[in-house]
């Protein structure tokens, strides 16, 4: 008997943020490993099992995590297609639960110089396993971790 | 001088659907085998393609070329995300034009029995950083390949 398969079904955003610093500060933020495990990886509530980052083209990041207690765990791989540094950066990455995808995605992560500051414009282009929520779950999702963004470059000049 | 204004980048999602006279498994092939591809995904017959490097697993990344017979100018890598035997393949393509990336891809393919043919939906969503001609070659190129496709299941 043949099991069905899940269907894919396909989605896309966009979050445009003013941001108060400059695209080179912004930048710096992504470039720096431990400025990053505090924006993007660490989060209150999770445990973070394992993860190893990388920032150059060609290279491949992957980490695993959930929230605490919770009985699955939760795996992202991303593969850097592009890095323009103070410009853009370009990834494919993969969110899986217990080793099977939920969803690849295409996202880019602009940084417009907008007088003092940065119009950072994040872009996601996904293929989703889950339900009707998940391109606003994941905006919503994208949405904090841009927050957290913010916070890191105002509290570490 | 003022400081040149970044293009804002543009994205796009194409879908183009096919039906093969051969069976998923059989298409599946013509998308594995290199010696298959180096056929039917030339989308001129005055276009070349070569392969630097084919990996086709999980995380395996194939490297080509293309282009214009003496002037391949089209650098493509290709990372596999998902590989399901005779059902899907989930890839994320960049493309460079004379060393520099102008547009990136996810690009993903559902291969569905129909009769004893096979439906092949391909999803592209792109995302071109410099205009739009590149959506352009997409929509171009890949109706092309496609169509070559239907050729490898002629026998």
């Amino acid at each position: 008997m043949t099991t069905t398969l899940t269907k894919p079904h396909f989605g896309s955003f966009t979050i445009e943020r003013k941001l108060a610093h400059k695209p080179e500060r912004v930048f710096r933020a992504f470039e720096d490993p431990q400025a990053r495990y505090r924006w993007f990886v660490s989060g209150e509530g999770w445990e973070i099992a394992d993860y190893t980052q990388v920032f150059h083209v060609g290279g491949h990041e992957h980490g695993h995590f959930r929230p605490a207690g919770h009985p699955s765990m939760f795996g992202n791989d991303t593969w850097y297609l592009e890095i323009v540094p103070n410009r853009r950066i370009v990834t494919a990455y993969t969110m899986s639960e217990n080793g099977k995808p939920m969803s690849h995605s295409l996202s880019t992560f602009e940084f417009h110089a907008d007088g003092a500051g940065c119009r950072l414009v994040f872009t996601e282009q996904g293929a989703y396993y889950g339900g009707d929520e998940d391109v606003k779950n994941r905006k919503m999702g994208f949405e904090g971790l841009i927050e957290k963004l913010d916070e890191e470059i105002r509290t570490h000049s | 001088m003022t400081a040149a204004t970044q293009t804002k980048m543009l994205h796009d999602k194409i879908v183009m659907e096919r039906i093969y006279s051969a069976s998923p498994a059989r298409v599946f092939q013509a998308w594995r085998d290199v010696d298959a591809r180096l056929r039917w995904s030339r989308p001129f017959p005055d276009t070349n393609v070569a392969y630097d490097q084919a990996e086709f697993k999980v995380g395996g990344l194939d490297i080509m070329r293309c282009g214009a017979k003496g002037d391949m100018r089209f650098l493509a890598h290709v990372r596999y995300m998902e590989i399901i035997n005779d059902a899907r393949i989930v890839m994320a393509e960049s493309l460079a034009e004379d060393g520099k990336i102008r547009v990136a891809s996810l690009i993903t393919i559902e291969l569905d029995p129909t009769g004893k043919a096979t439906k092949q939906t391909v999803t592209m969503q792109v995302s071109a950083f410099d205009g739009p001609d590149m959506l352009d070659g997409y929509n171009v190129g890949w109706t092309a390949v496609l169509d070559n496709l239907a050729h490898e299941f002629a026998h």
